[in-house]
């Protein structure tokens, strides 16, 4: 299989999995439990995006960046700010060699 | 951090989130994924593959996760099956996502299916964080339609330019989306139950990179973050029995009340 029928394939059961949430809901109210599992989801990609080090565990600059961003949150700064401060303290950290 | 509520958005006299809250928010996102955007243009010529193919696989796929996978597999002399398999797995959250934000998601059949291709993580999780449903739906289509511009746009850019820019890790770009998505999760965190799945999300995320391939930890977070929530349900209810107790008397804690579920229809009242 070359490249274009992979891209074909990925595309066509990527819309499929896009339409699946609302298929199954339908006009009903979306069940209780559903929301959770959205929940989890959005912080195991937080997690994953801080320490993912291509399948393993890799503690680098990103955790000094992702910990200035928690800071940011707590002191309520915007959306930019936080993900200035995560983005920039990981390049700096970067920068400085470590991790 | 748990009594620290960030509301993002004032609501207007109308009910709906100031126009300028929600265009200055969405237009940071709309810069993170042109980063990534850029990044995805600029490799996958790095790799070999003619710009229309790279511009194609954004508009085709249009899911960032599973398209940086299938480059990693095409780089690494992978079979490109291998690298399907591995995006649609990255991708089956948009299951999740999609079954939260369904509510928002509705209209006509055509309208459906544009709703339907421009649903992503970021999409979903902004929208469902509304305060009603009115605010989540127009949050869905500004943010969807925004969001996919700026990522066709920034892939048509990285394409062309190829090889010139470096490396997005060396400016820490790769920390922007955990750091975005820890603004957007704050307003879905609103009882105990949420902040429990949040927990068990992140567990479940750490384990699943030690044992799981790609795309499965966060399946494996959302199923942690079900018991969690579940658990914390569970706890909550056991002190205090319903029938014994007048209402008056209940602890607003002891009972995870949705205030405002309208937007996914979730009343959790036990």
């Amino acid at each position: 299989m070359t490249v274009l029928p992979a891209v074909l394939l990925l595309a066509a059961g990527t819309m499929a999995l896009r339409l699946a949430g609302p298929a199954l809901i339908g006009d009903r109210e979306v069940p209780t439990w559903l929301r959770p599992a959205a929940v989890g989801a959005i912080a195991g990609m937080i997690v994953l995006g801080t320490v993912d080090g291509g399948g393993q565990l890799a503690l680098d600059a990103r955790v000094a960046g992702i910990g200035a961003a928690v800071l940011a949150v707590a002191l309520r700064a915007p959306l930019a700010g936080v993900i200035l401060a995560g983005v920039g303290v990981t390049a700096l950290v970067r920068a400085a060699g470590w991790g | 951090m748990s009594n620290i509520t960030h509301a993002p958005y004032e609501n207007t006299s109308a009910g709906l989130p100031v126009p300028s809250a929600i265009a200055r928010d969405v237009a940071t996102l709309c810069v993170a994924v042109a980063a990534y955007g850029v990044a995805f243009g600029v490799l996958g010529r790095a790799i070999g593959l003619h710009p229309a193919l790279v511009v194609a696989i954004s508009v085709l796929v249009y899911a960032g996760g599973s398209q940086m996978a299938l480059l990693g597999v095409l780089a690494a002399g992978g079979a490109p099956l291998a690298g399907v398999a591995s995006g649609l797995v990255i991708n089956s959250r948009l299951v999740a996502f999609g079954a939260v934000a369904a509510p928002l998601m509705q209209g006509g059949r055509g309208r459906r299916l544009l709703a339907a291709y421009l649903l992503t993580d970021e999409v979903a999780t902004l929208a469902t964080a509304q305060p009603d449903e009115r605010a989540g739906q127009r949050m869905f289509w500004v943010s969807g339609i925004a969001l996919w511009l700026s990522w066709q746009l920034s892939t048509v850019v990285g394409a062309a330019v190829g090889g010139i820019l470096g490396d997005p890790a060396a400016v820490g770009l790769d920390a922007a989306f955990p750091a975005a998505f820890l603004v957007l999760l704050l307003p879905l965190l609103r009882g105990p139950a949420e902040r429990a799945a949040a927990v068990g999300g992140g567990v479940g995320a750490v384990v699943g990179l030690q044992l799981l391939p790609a795309g499965m930890p966060v399946l494996l977070a959302m199923a942690t973050g079900l018991l969690a929530a579940a658990a914390v349900t569970r706890l909550g209810r056991g002190r205090v029995p319903v029938e014994a107790v007048p209402v008056e008397a209940v602890p607003a804690e002891a009972v995870p009340v949705e205030a405002v579920p309208v937007a996914v229809g979730s009343g959790s009242r036990p």
